[in-house]
């Protein structure tokens, strides 16, 4: 509260920094010509629903890139010019820490973005109402909602009882002692980290003609069921079954591709709300599912403008994120090297999550690589968010952005990312050589 | 006290660690309350280089620092100073308004606070024309004057110049010596530093001369000026004839040969009453008086 005053200044300035150096208007000239001549290049897959996909995909993804990237070069520049130079001293000698203008920066830059997404948004939205090319169907299209189903056990629940159970059975072979031995030698939190990452991806094998349930929590009135099948066993495949949800059952035969979509017109839930999806498997091969990912629950979601706005505080999340790191090198480098240090550093961070769901063998594993699966399993975490987000692709799609996902990603990228940093950022700036 | 240097000493090293200069040497002062003090030297003697130090913006390599009694970097201690740097770098796409708005912000004050300090400034530091008008495009000493009510805003108790004089006309100097002097009417202390003796000796109390980073001379300006075995005198009325008949009893009274010649008013006094003759007297902001 007491330095409410100064960080409101250090906000007000970063924003001014930004409207008044043309930043912002370039910014928002690049989100108008992207809408004006993007569209003409687009080529999409006939339907009208494709039509309307690539549309918002490249156009508003466009936006997207334009506010994002206006954010993150602005804020690796952000001190660069003042460093040094009694400028920074100026504001290093007033009663008010650095670390906490660091932040105020970063807020500023994160809604410099939200501003330049809505304006580049709302001029996307504008074209796509008025141009029948861009979209056939004219107006604005509605979203779905996406329902997973429901599971008993969570992942880590999942975990536990796999860990439990390889412990207590019996090796039999060498192959079984070996993975024993992994299991038992190994930290247990690491095999627990192991285990969860692949329960997410964990698959059933519906053989033919077995049948596979799930439940789902169903939202009343009419819905469909999407099946993704990448794994079809064989290539070329097609597959086909029966599928009853809440006592509709629908037939579907062979149909070629990876994705089913089966509408119901009032499926029956039970009275805990819940109803059960049965999958009888028709076709002649084994289909394989991975249950927490290829099988959802689609119903009528709200307009596309409030789905927009869900997806724009999710990515201004992400751009918080970007732009916390951008200011916080700016704050001991120069632009150049702030935006190719920062740039390394959350590409690297980017990639972390793509640590094995092996367990890791205990005989020659080193310190090193106990520390390096630790920072890994910790950014994966840290990052999740940021993969669940991705606000363009389920924009495109036409599904529901969830606004529980969006507000925590803005928290993560705009508050907690950027507190975490200040105490770096500020010390960099106290230390910084003037003139 | 206010400021209590003691055996300060700044070594500027390069990236390798390895010395370069010894900016400042050993340097120890200290200043009490609501004193003038100067801090003379030529270019390159170590004034900025100890004022930095002085203010926490630089690290000393020994010595030690005291302002108020605490450590120049903490937030109590800098609530409490003023800073008018060598250069001043503004903000170049902000108005001169906007300029001193913001430090008046960030050294917390309210906002109607704020507005009403800044209007107060920018009318003592004759800005109130060029007050909504961008700081990229004033001249020196405009943004000088700029950086001026800056350092004022917060009301120091502390103010600290870093060559105030450089680049203002002389009435922009007779100005800031009379704010000089009228801050320390009201019981704020003054540091200030350049290289010109003659812009600062007649507001100061006390100077320190460096030289090569060590404090050269210091004390009272008056002391260090005086010429012990000379004294002058003043003849009020007098035309060249009285002078020149009383020159040759006083030098047949001593024993010694004594000159008499005509005073004259410098060039920049001249200058001054040329220039100024109908400006409005310089007058503190009200909120900085006591
Ligand atoms: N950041 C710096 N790095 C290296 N040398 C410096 C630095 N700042 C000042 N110096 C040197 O320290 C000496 C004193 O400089 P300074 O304090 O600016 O002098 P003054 O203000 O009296 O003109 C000069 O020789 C200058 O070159
Ligand atoms: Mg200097």
């Amino acid at each position: 509260m007491k330095y409410a005053r100064a960080f409101a200044s250090s906000f007000v300035l970063e924003l001014r920094s930004l409207f008044r150096t043309g930043v912002f208007a370039a910014a928002i000239a690049l989100c108008a010509a992207a809408v004006a001549f993007l569209p003409p290049f687009l080529r999409s897959d006939g339907t009208d629903a494709g039509q309307v996909s690539i549309y918002v995909r490249v156009v508003f993804g466009a936006v997207f890139m334009v506010s994002g990237a206006a954010a993150f070069g602005s804020a690796c520049g952000s001190y660069a010019p003042a460093r040094g130079s009694s400028r920074l001293s100026l504001d290093l000698l007033r009663p008010f820490p650095p670390a906490l203008g660091y932040v105020a920066r970063c807020l500023a830059l994160a809604a410099f973005s939200a501003a330049v997404t809505l304006c580049g948004g709302a001029m996307a939205a504008a074209r796509m109402m008025v141009d029948g090319d861009a979209n056939p169907q004219g107006g604005l299209p509605e979203c779905r909602r996406m329902t997973p189903p429901v599971f008993e056990k969570t992942l880590a629940e999942e975990a536990e009882e796999d860990y439990a159970k390889v412990l207590s059975a019996p090796a039999e072979n060498e192959d079984e002692e070996r993975r024993l031995a992994n299991y038992r030698d190994n930290p247990k939190f690491m095999v627990i980290w192991a285990l969860e990452k692949k329960a997410a991806n964990g698959v059933t094998i519906v053989s033919p003609g077995a049948t596979h349930g799930f439940r789902f929590k169903l939202p009343g009135g009419p819905c469909t069921v999407r099946i993704k099948c990448p794994l079809l066993l064989g290539l070329r495949s097609s597959f086909g079954g029966e599928f009853t949800l809440g006592g509709e059952t629908a037939k579907v035969d062979r149909i070629p591709g990876s994705e089913i979509l089966i509408g119901y017109e009032n499926p029956a839930a039970d009275p805990d709300g819940t109803a059960a999806f049965t999958f009888k498997n028709g076709a002649g091969r084994s289909v394989i599912l991975r249950k927490r990912r290829d099988i959802v629950l689609l119903s009528p979601g709200d307009s596309f403008c409030a789905n927009f706005a869900r997806a724009a505080i999710s990515w201004t999340g992400i751009v918080g994120l970007f732009c916390a790191f951008g200011l916080m090198f700016s704050s001991a480098l120069s632009r150049p090297v702030a935006v190719f240090t920062a740039a390394m550093l959350l590409i690297a961070v980017m990639l972390a999550p793509v640590s094995s769901s092996q367990i890791p063998n205990p005989s020659t594993m080193s310190w090193g690589d106990f520390i390096g699966i630790c920072i890994s399993h910790v950014l994966a975490g840290a990052m999740e968010p940021v993969y669940d987000a991705s606000p363009v692709g389920a924009l495109a799609d036409g599904f529901m952005v969830d606004l529980a996902q969006a507000l925590k990603m803005l928290a993560a990228g705009c508050i907690a990312a950027p507190a975490a940093l200040s105490p770096l950022a500020g010390s960099a700036l106290k230390s910084n050589p003037q003139e | 006290m206010v400021v209590e240097l003691d055996r300060l000493t700044k070594v500027f090293r390069d990236f390798w660690l390895r010395p370069v200069v010894k900016a400042v040497d050993g340097l120890s002062l200290s200043i009490g309350k609501g004193e003038v003090f100067g801090l003379l030297g030529p270019n390159g003697s170590g004034k900025s280089t100890t004022v930095k130090m002085l203010l926490g913006l630089l690290s000393p390599t020994s010595g030690r620092v005291s302002v108020f009694g605490g450590s120049p970097r903490s937030v109590a201690v800098k609530a409490r100073i003023g800073y008018l740097p060598e250069l001043s770098h503004l903000h170049p796409f902000l108005t001169a308004r906007e300029c001193v708005a913001y430090y008046a912000g960030l050294s917390g004050l309210p906002r109607g606070e704020a507005r009403e300090r800044t209007r107060q400034l920018l009318e003592m530091t004759a800005l109130s024309g060029a007050a909504d008008r961008p700081v990229s495009g004033f001249s020196k000493g405009m943004a000088r004057r700029v950086g001026l009510a800056a350092a004022l805003v917060g009301r120091p108790e502390l103010l600290v110049m870093d060559e105030p004089t450089s680049g203002l006309d002389p009435v922009g100097t007779r100005d800031v010596k009379t704010l000089v002097r009228l801050l320390a009417g009201s019981g704020v202390t003054v540091l200030m530093t350049s290289h010109l003796l003659a812009d600062v000796a007649d507001v100061c109390d006390r100077v320190a001369i460096m030289s090569h980073g060590a404090l050269a001379a210091s004390g009272k300006v008056a002391d260090l000026l005086a010429k012990t075995d000379a004294m002058q005198l003043d003849l009020p009325g007098a035309g060249p004839e009285t002078a020149a008949e009383i020159a040759k009893e006083l030098s047949a009274r001593i024993g010694a040969p004594v000159t008499a010649r005509r005073p004259s008013v410098s060039l920049e006094s001249y200058f001054l009453s040329t220039v100024s003759r109908d400006a409005p007297e310089f007058r503190l902001a009200p909120f900085l008086q006591k």
